[in-house]
């Protein structure tokens, strides 16, 4: 077959004749309006501020190395305000993002490198691991404001993490664990 | 209209239709909304969405190819947009700032779902999970870019549906600019062979 | 006839060489211990079984592997440094064995760290960190400090109720401690944590889909911690002088013993779920368990 007919380049460049717009089957609008944060009145400086500082926070606890479990602090000091966005937020941090992006860059080297009846089990682990973010994650969707939701999400990426960095130190011949 | 191997086309209202709306230019009340919105005025948002969502969600769907995913990365932009809009500085057009958010939420998504791609067998998507009451010539072309490869479906998606330059769709997805025309390259020349195969000889 | 002979005898040579490499090259080496009293031992796979005794030095016996090129014991800055070495690069999937039997003073601080080697350490008094990828780890607690990683083996600690630091993570595998008192910190991906607990202070344990068990006694003032996501979460305690509790779920199952109700909330919790909250006894301790979707069960007995 010729692809480079008159026929199939006219098709390819009716690319740009595909419509932009899409509207979806429903309105969005209810869900993302119950989940506006009101902004105060001189909403310039503090609020800003303090979402630095929540996220600030969040992202250094987040992206420790884990020792310890969530304090439940942190998850009483995150406010009705889109709890969710704000935790995904601090996990987009810079640090750890790149770390974890790091990490997960590394990972099927680091997988293979395991002898092969290990390697599975790591892999159903982490498979539960990412199924137990995903559900929790899910459930924020709905209920940010959840405190127990909050503290459970973040413990599950402090785990997520110090499973990629237990698996990260796997190296070559000899090297140290 | 005949469909030959590899097209299979959805019986209706199994899979969602997507239909045509219309663009929104930027304007002056677009600047005035956004000013509003910035201070705290959620009607003035509400206006901002109604303008905007259609675009929004139409690079979403193409992105994630999955209308639930879409819904909630649409979601995502507008809080995300009403949580950054007071340091929104105009430097792009508000529709191009939407899509940047977008773009981001879903590579964040598709990041945090690494670990499910690195594990899995992914086999070769050949689902189709979206089709088009319109004339059958687009559907066929929907249906052909949702079977390509990720990166070069992202930058079709953003080049040769939404109009991006190259340089815009690169940093978007925070690849190199030649990358990016390589990829534009690779989806084309993907597409032609894809569509060929399909049309009946 | 001198021809048979010889054939015969050149065949019975070469069969004892065979016999004599498929028993492994034996290696032995003691070294003086340095001045930071530290043993460093790295292995690949096959075992290391470290034991206590009253001199102040390292011995290092062991069965070495054919793909075993030689087994370093230095003593460089005050510290041992034992460490496998293999012939070449493709290290993995070679049978490159080594059983390590080391000994070393008794409040001599170690850190083992193996690919599939198990790790055996008794009556360690010094500190402990024992890392495996693959192989088990299993020790007792002797000491105050020990640190015990694994990625998909198993961790099994036996103490005697000393206060101790005991921090023990697994992957994939299980997490078994028992009688141990002090500080815990236990976590499993996937795995099952069962802890005995003997005079705990603290006990913090978090799994995702495996489950806990926590039984025993804490100490009075106890602080215990359990998370789930999926897993079960079993808590039977007592405490000299009670606790409170407060058990949280999304949506699993709250069970208790003493008969106290469950808090099913607004409403939103009709698809399971509640929260339980109270206290036993005088409440000094205190007992946190929550979970997302995992049956959290409470006992003071």
């Amino acid at each position: 077959m010729n692809m480079n007919t008159p026929e199939s380049k006219r098709q390819v460049h009716a690319v740009s004749d595909i419509p932009q717009a899409v509207a979806p089957d429903r309105d969005l609008w209810p869900q993302i309006h119950s989940r506006l944060a009101p902004r105060p009145r001189s909403w310039m400086l503090p609020a800003s501020l303090a979402a630095s500082v929540l996220i600030a926070g969040l992202g250094f606890v987040i992206g420790l190395h884990v020792r310890g479990t969530a304090p439940p602090q942190v998850a009483s000091r995150v406010t009705s305000q889109d709890a969710g966005a704000v935790i995904r937020a601090a996990l987009l941090s810079p640090g750890y993002q790149s770390q974890r992006e790091q990490l997960l860059r590394a990972l099927p080297d680091k997988l293979q490198r395991l002898p092969p009846d290990a390697r599975q089990r790591v892999r159903d682990s982490l498979l539960a691991l990412q199924t137990a973010m995903n559900n929790i994650e899910a459930e924020l969707g709905r209920d940010a404001g959840n405190a127990l939701l909050q503290e459970l999400f973040i413990g599950a990426c402090q785990e997520e993490m110090r499973v990629l960095t237990a698996i990260d130190v796997i190296g070559g011949p000899n090297q140290e664990i | 209209m005949i469909f030959c191997h590899g097209f299979k086309p959805r019986r209706p209202g199994t899979h969602p239709i997507l239909r045509k709306s219309k663009t929104v230019a930027e304007t002056a009340t677009d600047n005035l909304l956004i000013l509003r919105a910035a201070r705290g005025d959620q009607r003035a948002f509400e206006q901002l969405y109604r303008a905007h969502v259609d675009r929004v969600y139409g690079l979403c769907l193409r992105m994630t190819r999955n209308t639930a995913s879409a819904e909630d990365c649409t979601q995502q932009v507008f809080i995300q947009a009403w949580n950054a809009l007071p340091r929104f500085e105009k430097r792009s057009a508000f529709g191009t700032w939407l899509h940047r958010i977008a773009v981001n939420t879903v590579l964040g998504q598709r990041r945090r779902s690494t670990m499910d791609v690195l594990l899995t067998a992914v086999p070769d998507i050949e689902n189709v999970d979206v089709v088009l009451d319109t004339p059958v010539e687009v559907a066929e072309m929907e249906a052909a870019i949702d079977r390509l490869p990720e990166g070069a479906r992202d930058v079709l998606v953003l080049a040769g549906i939404y109009g991006y330059s190259h340089g815009e769709a690169a940093s978007m997805l925070g690849i190199a600019e030649g990358t990016c025309k390589a990829q534009l390259h690779r989806a084309r020349q993907l597409l032609r062979e894809r569509l060929s195969l399909e049309a009946c000889g | 006839m001198n021809r048979k002979w010889t054939l015969l005898v050149a065949a019975l040579l070469s069969m004892a060489a065979v016999v004599a490499n498929a028993a492994g090259t034996s290696f032995s080496k003691q070294v003086q211990i340095g001045s930071q009293n530290r043993v460093l031992i790295s292995n690949i796979a096959g075992s290391v079984t470290i034991s206590t005794w009253d001199r102040k030095e390292v011995d290092v016996q062991g069965e070495l592997g054919d793909s075993v090129e030689r087994v370093d014991v230095r003593q460089d800055s005050g510290i041992v440094d034992v460490k496998v070495v293999l012939k070449d690069n493709d290290w993995m999937f070679r049978s490159g064995d080594a059983r390590l039997q080391i000994k070393v003073p008794t409040d001599a601080q170690i850190e083992a760290s193996t690919v599939s080697a198990s790790i055996s350490a008794n009556g360690l008094r010094g500190r402990q960190r024992l890392k495996s990828v693959s192989g088990d780890i299993r020790s007792d607690v002797a000491g105050m400090d020990l640190d015990l990683k694994t990625v998909s083996g198993r961790v099994d600690l036996i103490g005697s109720g000393t206060a101790a630091r005991v921090r023990a993570s697994t992957v994939s595998g299980t997490v078994t401690l028992s009688h141990v008192g002090g500080d815990v910190d236990a976590r499993a991906t996937s795995g099952d944590i069962d802890i005995d607990a003997q005079g705990a202070s603290g006990v913090h344990v978090s799994v995702v889909s495996g489950d806990i068990t926590l039984r025993g006694a804490l100490a009075r003032d106890a602080d215990v911690d359990a998370s789930s996501v999926s897993g079960r979460v079993k808590v039977a305690v007592q405490a000299p002088a009670g606790f409170n509790y407060d058990v949280n779920t999304f949506s699993g199952a709250i069970r208790n013993c003493f008969g106290a109700e469950v808090d099913r909330g607004d409403g939103r919790r009709n698809f399971g779920g509640g929260r339980l909250a109270g206290s036993r006894g005088e409440g000094k301790a205190t007992v946190r368990a929550r979970s997302h979707s995992g049956t959290v069960d409470l006992c003071d007995h």
